[in-house]
């Protein structure tokens, strides 16, 4: 893998992180969304990450010849975690016996996935520039 | 020396890239604003009269999840880019300046400047 | 890039008398060959600089290398140069 290439699959990185901090910052903001356009509470939305082959990258406009391994989103899907019924008969979105479904959102873990993906995009972006130094170094050959 | 040629006519298009670069981080918020990027392997075969006239590809879908104000700019992208960008420059100008330096030294037969 | 040709008449002249059959290759051969090598260095740090170019090969240590040591040729062929154009001058100087 050559040294630029590293940049790549750092910056598939940052992205896949930033995605993560995506569903992490709508999951936050919906904690409380009892009524969604499908009907029913509002469901957290997981990604799942996955290690790709960035050759077949259209970001990136030089030839990469040989297999460089970055990451991406593999799927932002549904979670399946339970929903939590509060029992309010007053609220507007009460069912039949009076409960109301929240969201499947846990604020608590929400937040510590947060921290997980800040120090993950922290660090690529400590690749990035370790990864530049070091090339430039690398110039200096002969100086 | 055509390695010369080259070397000048990529760093052209290096410092014209940067522009585009530039320009898309600048308008990472701006409504329906599309990424420019261009193909450079492709431009520096290319006989352009200017450099400005190398052909800048837009891109039209977004990344991650969509917004609304038709903005496709990729900020994580543009800013590695933006670092590949300069490694190049600054190894193809380091060439081109050991490259002249040989030459010089030649031409004073080694005895100095 | 055309590297002008040393002077190198006097020097390699004709083989002395009595080694006309001998196998080994006279001054003049010798940095013929030298100055081939130059320019090969130069030639194949020349490729290596287009490749990096053409963003085909992204190892700039090799290529910083490659330029390096025909950059270091040069230089020693020039010295060696200059010694070989001063030895001449001192021998020409020389009362006969």
């Amino acid at each position: 893998m050559g040294i630029l290439n590293i940049l790549r699959v750092g910056a598939s990185a940052l992205n896949a992180q930033r995605l993560r901090m995506e569903t992490i910052a709508t999951n936050i903001a919906n904690v409380q969304s009892t009524k969604t356009d499908d009907g029913g509470p509002y469901v957290k939305k997981e990604t799942t990450f996955v290690p790709t082959d960035l050759s077949d990258s259209k970001v990136f406009s030089s030839m990469l010849s040989e297999k460089v391994e970055g990451v991406k989103v593999g799927e932002i899907r549904n979670s399946d975690k339970p929903f939590e019924k509060v029992y309010d008969p007053g609220h507007p979105d009460a069912d039949g016996e009076g409960y109301v479904t929240y969201p499947n959102v846990n604020l608590l873990s929400e937040m510590a996935d947060m921290m997980v993906a800040t120090r993950a995009y922290e660090a690529n972006v400590n690749v990035v520039n370790t990864t530049k130094e070091m090339y430039l170094k690398a110039l200096d050959i002969g100086k | 020396m055509e390695v010369l040629g080259l070397l000048e006519k990529a760093l052209n298009i290096r410092a014209h890239y940067h522009k585009i670069l530039a320009g898309n981080v600048a308008n990472v918020e701006t409504p329906h604003y599309k990424e420019k990027d261009i193909d450079f392997v492709r431009s520096l075969d290319l006989n352009m009269k200017r450099i400005e006239d190398i052909e800048v590809k837009e891109k039209a879908e977004q990344d991650g999840l969509n917004t609304t104000d038709g903005n496709t700019v990729n900020m994580e992208n543009q800013v590695v880019k933006m670092t590949e960008n300069s490694l190049y420059f600054a190894s193809l100008t380091k060439i081109m300046t050991k490259k002249f330096a040989t030459m010089r030294y030649i031409i004073t037969e080694g005895k100095g400047g | 890039m055309k590297i002008e040709s040393i002077n190198i008449g006097p020097l390699t002249g004709n083989a002395p008398l009595g080694s006309a059959k001998k196998p080994s290759a006279s001054f003049g051969d010798i940095l013929k060959d030298s100055i081939q090598k130059v320019t090969d260095l130069e030639k194949d740090a020349n490729l290596q600089t287009e490749k990096l170019t053409r963003m085909e090969n992204q190892d700039i240590h090799n290529t910083m290398i490659s330029i390096e040591k025909a950059d270091l040729s040069y230089h020693l062929m020039m010295q060696v140069r200059n010694k070989i154009i001063s030895a001449y001058e001192e021998v020409m100087r020389m009362q006969v």
